[in-house]
């Protein structure tokens, strides 16, 4: 009796040992996985953002074009079946040569932009597609790409636009 | 002596595993409504800017082709990826114009329905009801609607 109760001790403190171990490794590896998605979902949030400036610009352009009485899709019509880069805070735009280069933030002001500031993450392509047989109607698409906890991810939105006015 | 607790190492161990499990657990549960409530963040956009092609659409049918008017002979358009039919309907002195398309942009494919009201006196209220997949039974069906009045 007194013999098999004298190893007890060890054998508890073994036991106690591996279940503090595993009850620590779990949620650990559980922890840095929900950081990722979290990161993750930081990001998805500013791409669809991003992606929702992207339209609206195509959409200031093509106002801007109604007030000017210019014609709808005046100037814009270059990003025609090629990539753009927009900039809503200076509102120009430009075709890129080769991949588009990422956003930058501007330092007065956060804001997202292509002129200054640090270079952020997030590459914005803006393309126009012409509808087959109907010039008053045009497919805007707007891609947001950005590489989240190292895998790359892109967020895609397109709209059409009519020549209404 | 031989009343002296045993097996105390091993209590407190269950006790502080399940404490930090329970921790890890809910911080997972944080983890998944963050990614769930960014996903349906993204999903609302797609049917936002589908109820937005629809709004655009419309317009574009009653300045350039007074297409809700009583007297329009049009019976399909051309919005989305295909010909769709417009139903003409008239309820008291409203005369309503439905059609309804598709969209192919993003993963899913998007379902637009409009509905355009014209009241007389003349006024026009066009309603346009986004969804970001057509499939009905999607439970990560959304709607997303725009309603211009002039």
């Amino acid at each position: 009796m007194n013999k098999t109760l004298s190893a007890f001790t060890l054998l508890e403190t073994l036991v106690a040992v591996a279940v503090l171990l595993m009850s620590l490794l779990g949620p650990f590896s559980i922890a840095q996985q929900s950081l990722k998605s979290a990161y993750y979902a930081r990001d998805q949030v500013t791409a669809y953002y991003l992606a929702q400036e992207g339209l609206e610009f195509v959409r200031a352009i093509r106002d801007q074009n109604y007030l000017s009485g210019s014609s709808w899709l005046t100037g814009i019509s270059t990003c025609t079946a090629v990539q753009c880069t927009v900039d809503m805070p200076n509102f120009v735009y430009a075709t890129c040569s080769g991949p588009c280069t990422a956003l930058k933030v501007s330092a007065v002001g956060g804001l997202f932009n292509q002129a200054n500031g640090t270079p952020s993450k997030f590459v914005r392509s803006v393309s126009l597609m012409n509808v087959a047989g109907d010039p008053n109607q045009v497919i805007v698409t707007v891609t947001v790409s950005w590489i989240s906890a190292g895998i790359s991810r892109t967020f895609s939105l397109q709209e059409r636009l009519f020549n209404w006015l | 002596m031989i009343k002296t607790p045993r097996g105390f190492t091993l209590l407190m161990s269950v006790v502080i595993s399940g404490v930090l499990l329970t921790l890890g657990y809910e911080i997972y549960n944080l983890a998944v409504k963050e990614v769930e409530l960014s996903s349906s963040g993204r999903e609302s956009q797609f049917a936002f800017y589908s109820a937005d092609t629809g709004i655009e659409c419309a317009l574009y049918l009653d300045t350039k082709q007074d297409a809700f008017a009583t007297t329009s002979a049009l019976t399909q358009v051309t919005c989305g990826t295909a010909v769709s039919p417009l139903t003409r309907t008239t309820v008291g002195t409203d005369y309503i114009t439905t059609f309804a398309f598709s969209l192919g942009g993003g993963i899913n494919t998007q379902c637009v329905d409009v509905r355009v009201t014209r009241q007389n006196p003349q006024k026009t209220i066009i309603e346009s009801y986004g969804h970001n997949t057509c499939v009905l039974t999607n439970p990560r069906r959304l709607e997303r609607a725009i309603r211009v009045t002039y």
